[in-house]
């Protein structure tokens, strides 16, 4: 609960600074969000590197890893489907928002150039909204409902905004699991959302 | 994307190689402080982005009805999964800290 709290603040005071208008230019224009990521990705590798139990974690590895991916997809087109029925979208449009997996950069860009503006800001807004939860929720989630729940959670961010929370919330024998199911679902954005799009 | 995972697995290999030094247990800890700084930098950039802001309000109440599926979706499917995996094969490390400084220290709650 604390942990999840002071994300929590630390997040909206930047916003508040940054619409208050109280951050230099310089910072807006040059996204420091990626130095701080590169920074803190850094970090974990150290500390994962250090970690004497490295080959303990390493043969977490085993083929049911696999499985991860495949629930959160499974889950997250489930839930985007039921969704839709609520919603003025149709099921195609609302599963290709969905199919973004946290990944808001290129699955807002694909849904623009598809679906036309709306749908894709609405992509980009339902994506940062979910790799935002995802950095939120994680302590509570680790805590209350298990280190995969997290995971299932940050979709394909898992290996990179979300890695350090997740490591640092769930354990150290996560992270290559955690590794494993982002880098799968990354790969499958693109024909996910494209599919979903040219339905 | 490519770097910040690069990174990581260039940390990997500097802290297998330095391993055992007393001011890497010290580095490791400051995980928690760059999460922190992460987010604010997050929050700046959100903050920040105009279109968003402005769009929030008309498109925001959908965007977020698909985001809140898509997580419960995947909860309800990962719960299904959960059984195929044995939960806290080690003893659960909840902090930053590497296992190296265990015996020496009691074990912090996060």
């Amino acid at each position: 609960m604390k942990g999840s709290l002071i994300i929590l603040f630390f997040f909206c005071s930047g916003v508040m600074l940054s619409r208050l208008g109280l951050i230099p230019a310089y910072l807006l224009e040059h996204d420091c969000t990626v130095y701080a990521l590169w920074l803190l990705m850094l970090l974990v590798g150290i500390s994962i590197g250090s970690d004497r139990r490295l080959g303990e974690i390493l043969r977490t590895l085993r083929p049911r890893v696999l499985l991860l991916p495949l629930a959160t997809t499974a889950g997250t087109f489930a839930g985007t489907a039921l969704a839709s029925l609520f919603l003025t979208y149709s099921v195609s449009e609302c599963m290709a928002v969905g199919a973004g997996f946290a990944y808001y950069s290129l699955s807002s860009i694909f849904i623009s150039q598809y679906k036309g503006a709306e749908l894709g800001t609405i992509a980009l807004i339902s994506n940062i909204a979910r790799e935002l939860a995802t950095l939120l929720l994680t302590p509570l989630l680790a805590r209350y409902l298990g280190p995969l729940m997290p995971i299932a959670c940050g979709g394909a961010s898992t290996m990179d905004t979300t890695l350090p929370v997740i490591t640092r919330y769930c354990g150290k024998e996560w992270i290559f699991v955690s590794i494993v199911h982002a880098m799968i679902l990354d790969f499958s954005v693109p024909f996910w959302v494209i599919f979903f799009c040219t339905l | 994307m490519f770097i910040a995972l690069g990174l990581t697995f260039l940390g990997m290999a500097l802290g297998f190689l330095l391993r055992g030094q007393p001011w890497l247990i010290w580095l490791t800890r400051c995980v928690t402080p760059a999460i922190m700084l992460l987010l604010f930098a997050l929050g700046i950039s959100v903050g920040g982005n105009e279109t968003l802001m402005q769009s929030l309000p008309r498109l925001g109440g959908a965007a977020l009805a698909l985001t809140a599926a898509s997580i419960v979706g995947s909860f309800a499917c990962m719960a299904l999964v959960n059984r195929f995996f044995p939960q806290s094969p080690a003893p659960a490390p909840l902090t930053g800290k590497p296992a190296a400084s265990k015996s020496t220290k009691p074990e912090q709650q996060a």
